[in-house]
């Protein structure tokens, strides 16, 4: 079964999205947005144009540019709202049957199938994004729609070649993208403020249904009429200040709706804003320029009334319901313009509690569409929570440091391994000590468990290699286990979740993890400069035991020096010193290695003739590196 | 100093396993199982969800690379506008005295240049000018005004404002005053 689209058609606007993971998750269309604006038209050369493609040459075709198309899908001709519309929209409708039709180019139009093209393209941009067909949807109307409108929705989505498994009421919508449909019992209040509509909508929520218990709004008021007031202020203030109407130059006027826009969207994070417009128009004089300071209060005063305005359905909708404000136990926030901190106020004023804004208000809709596709889907019936790991796993490595293998809010179950080895030459055995917590030091975090993995094949420090596994399952139970590639013997522990840390002990443990952050950093960089001392200190000593007479006594002496001085401040807490000596040693014991590299290259090219096998070179590193990066583990002594 | 461990002298600790066998229910078929059957379409999905996200992220990853200051150029297209308009009304050297002009006259010289290694800047991190000779096409140009003339309708007439592309996306629309039929 292939995915189900969840789609938002909008008046201006719609949006898509689809269930993954069992959230929703908005698609972007072909041109990278996530949203596309509901308009369709044909070009001058007969080209059917859909979304962004249609409003950028709407100018130059008025006629032949469709949009809001939705205010008469599904309504006859004598219908009120579309008589009002026909002397709005540039192009024609004219009466077919008892319906409408539209005029685009040589073609009358039914709304169903300029809806059809909209969707048309949300299916074919879907389908190229996440690379499989799609032939069912989830469409959402608003919640006032009749029969006969939600019907043409339904056949705009079949002319498309969707077939339609739910027309959605777009309030229902919001709340299922909030989770709200589990809240039994609970009314919930959607206030949606889009570009160009206002609808309320009281919902109430019961086992097993939403219900829509009433719907008010305002069709022709929305974020538009509150980008003009800006505007006509920026018009009318610069008029004052420079004698020039700039509303009579559409160029202009076109730069400052954009900076209307901005000033708006800026002034919802900040209290004030400047509308910068350099070489706004010319003058008698030379160029002008708009520059302006717009503060949030004067946006809040020029806009107050229409803020004002929509309350008044919110009240006929309540009293539509039977219900009182203090009646209601959640408010949803749709449509971009309530991002508005004046506009969340009002709200929030007028129902006495928080209103809930915190999904992306333009994408609510097609994400509760998205929720509805994924429960139709079945296959996941609950939005399936997984658990995770409040707090790092790892172990103990050289030093006392805690090495973390798995990080805090990692999702489990899950497994991780890291190869380890052994810090001292011949090491038989490591011990592998299980701890549980942020700090860098392992006496400050909880420790688990400890078990000891022996049997390990003398070898030189840092060549065995051990592989530890943490494995996770989804109930909380640790299983460690640690493998000796060499010989595969292994050993393992099991840790049930409740030798654990209780749920305070887990706050407290990261607030002092945060506390101790700073020190716990430099205890453990101490630590590091130091085991890196260690160390230089055995690879330059076994360099020179084993280079002999290779190198000769003068080239031998910078780096004994070096090596002498490292060694007596290695174990004191001048970490500087310590740092700037390992370094000197390692840049003289460099030139030592280059040059026993060189002779033995030498060696070998006057040996060319000869069959046998090459001398492995026996280059000492500092660090043995693997994929992972090898730590070297401490070895304890068990009394 | 490190002491080395004493091969024989300590005995491995192993701690009893407390694992939990899953309790086998020998009465299910699992042919018949719907429960089962649920769990495995659950699995194989949120398999298939995350062999998906790791693709996406690879993809994403490839696009952040290649689009990485896409944001930084999208931010500065209206200054690039403001910086067009500011030199699109240079003053006219004309109504300027002798004495000024050799000096604004020089300034230009300097600002022009400026505004070319700025261009040269953006380019280097592959954005480029939308071509708008010819006609408009919606892809790459916004009409924003009409005007008679005698070209065909629909040729591009002058661009009001550049349109930017980034490798092969569009940053912005070059916004264009278009002909119309007489």
């Amino acid at each position: 079964m292939g995915k189900i689209l969840g789609i938002d058609l909008g008046t201006t606007n719609s949006a898509m999205a689809i269930i993954e993971g069992g959230k929703p998750k908005i698609l972007e269309n072909a041109e990278g947005h996530r949203t596309t604006p509901s308009m369709v038209a044909v070009g001058k050369n007969g080209e059917r144009l859909v979304g962004i493609a249609a409003k950028r040459q709407a100018v130059t075709n008025p006629k032949n540019t469709l949009y809001s198309i939705k205010r008469l899908i599904g309504r006859s001709f004598t219908d009120p709202e579309v008589t009002r519309d026909k002397e709005l929209f540039p192009f024609d409708i004219v009466k077919a049957g008892e319906g409408v039709k539209v005029k685009m180019g040589e073609e009358e139009l039914s709304p169903q199938e300029i809806a059809a093209m909209v969707l048309g393209k949300l299916k074919a941009d879907a389908e190229a994004k996440i690379g499989e067909p799609i032939t069912e949807a989830v469409i959402t109307v608003p919640a006032y729609f009749n029969d006969a409108q939600r019907k043409a929705t339904k056949d705009a989505g079949v002319i498309a070649g969707l077939d339609v498994k739910r027309i959605v009421n777009e309030p229902t919508a919001a709340a299922l993208a909030y989770g709200f449909d589990k809240k039994a019992g609970q009314q919930i209040a959607v206030y949606d403020l889009g570009g160009g509509t206002f609808d309320v909508s009281v919902l109430d929520v019961s086992d097993d249904t939403v219900e829509v218990k009433a719907t008010n709004g305002d069709t022709h008021l929305g974020g538009d009429d509150f980008d003009l007031v800006i505007i006509k202020w920026i018009i009318s203030e610069f008029k004052n200040a420079e004698g020039i109407d700039l509303g009579a130059d559409p160029l202009a006027l076109q730069r400052i709706k954009e900076a209307a826009e901005k000033a708006k969207i800026e002034l919802s994070t900040a209290s004030d804003t400047e509308i910068n417009q350099p070489f706004i128009t010319q003058g008698a004089e030379g160029p002008k320029h708009l520059v302006m300071k717009i503060t949030r209060a004067k946006l809040d005063e020029l806009v107050h009334d229409l803020a004002v305005k929509t309350l008044e359905p919110c009240k006929k909708a309540l009293a539509d319901s039977g219900l009182s404000v203090g009646d209601i136990d959640e408010i949803v926030m749709v449509g971009g313009m309530t991002r508005m901190p004046l506009i969340q106020r009002t709200v929030e004023d007028f129902f006495g509690k928080k209103v809930n804004a915190s999904v992306n208000p333009d994408e609510v809709v097609a994400s509760g569409a998205a929720v509805q596709a994924g429960v139709l889907q079945g296959d996941v019936k609950d939005v399936l929570l997984l658990d995770v790991t409040p707090l790092s796993l790892g172990l103990e490595t050289l030093g006392g440091v805690s090495t973390k293998l798995i990080e805090r809010n990692t999702t489990i179950p899950t497994a991780k391994s890291q190869t380890f080895s052994t810090a001292a030459d011949n090491q038989a055995s490591v011990e592998i000590h299980v701890l549980q917590g942020e700090r860098e030091m392992a006496q400050d975090n909880k420790s688990l468990g400890r078990f000891i993995l022996s049997g390990i094949p003398p070898a030189p420090r840092g060549t065995p290699q051990v592989e530890v596994t943490f494995d996770l399952d989804a109930n909380g139970i640790l299983n460690v286990k640690a493998v000796d590639k060499a010989t595969n013997v292994e050993q393992k522990i099991t840790i049930t979740a409740s030798s654990g840390l209780s749920d305070e002990e887990v706050e407290k443990m990261k607030k002092d993890a945060e506390a101790h952050a700073e020190e716990d950093k430099k205890k453990r960089e101490g630590i590091e400069i130091k085991n890196q001392a260690d160390t230089m200190v055995y690879t330059t000593e076994k360099m020179l035991s084993e280079a002999g007479e290779e190198i000769t006594d003068e080239d031998k002496k910078p780096v004994t020096e070096k090596l002498e001085a490292l060694k007596a401040i290695k174990d004191g807490e001048d970490l500087e010193a310590i740092k700037t000596a390992a370094d000197e040693l390692a840049t003289v014991a460099q030139k030592v290695g280059a040059k026993m590299y060189e002779a033995k290259q030498a060696e070998e090219a006057a040996k060319k003739g000869e069959a046998g096998e090459e001398k492995k070179e026996d280059v000492q590193e500092a660090e043995v590196v693997q994929e992972d990066e090898k730590k070297e583990e401490k070895a304890e002594d068990k009394e | 100093m490190k002491k080395k461990k004493d091969e024989t002298a300590v005995e491995p600790e192993i701690v009893e396993e407390k694992i939990v066998e899953p309790v086998v229910d020998e009465t299910i078929d699992p042919a018949s199982c719907i429960k089962c059957k649920d769990s495995e379409a659950a699995q194989l999905r949120a398999i298939a969800d995350y062999q998906n996200l790791v693709r996406e992220t690879g993809k994403q990853r490839m696009e952040f690379v290649k689009y990485a200051s896409q944001g930084l150029v999208e931010d500065l297209i209206p200054t690039l506008d403001y910086f067009d308009a500011a030199m699109a009304s240079k003053p006219d050297l004309d109504k300027i005295d002798e004495a000024a002009r050799k000096t604004i006259e020089n300034w230009i010289v300097g600002v022009t240049h400026v505004q070319k290694l700025m261009m040269d800047s953006l380019e280097q991190q592959g954005v480029k000018l939308v071509d708008t000779s010819g006609m408009l096409d919606t892809s790459l140009h916004e009409a924003v005004e009409e005007k008679e003339s005698d070209e065909a309708e629909g040729t591009i007439l002058s661009v009001v404002a550049n349109g930017y592309m980034m490798a092969d996306k569009l940053l912005r629309p070059a916004r264009v005053i278009v002909s119309k039929s007489k």
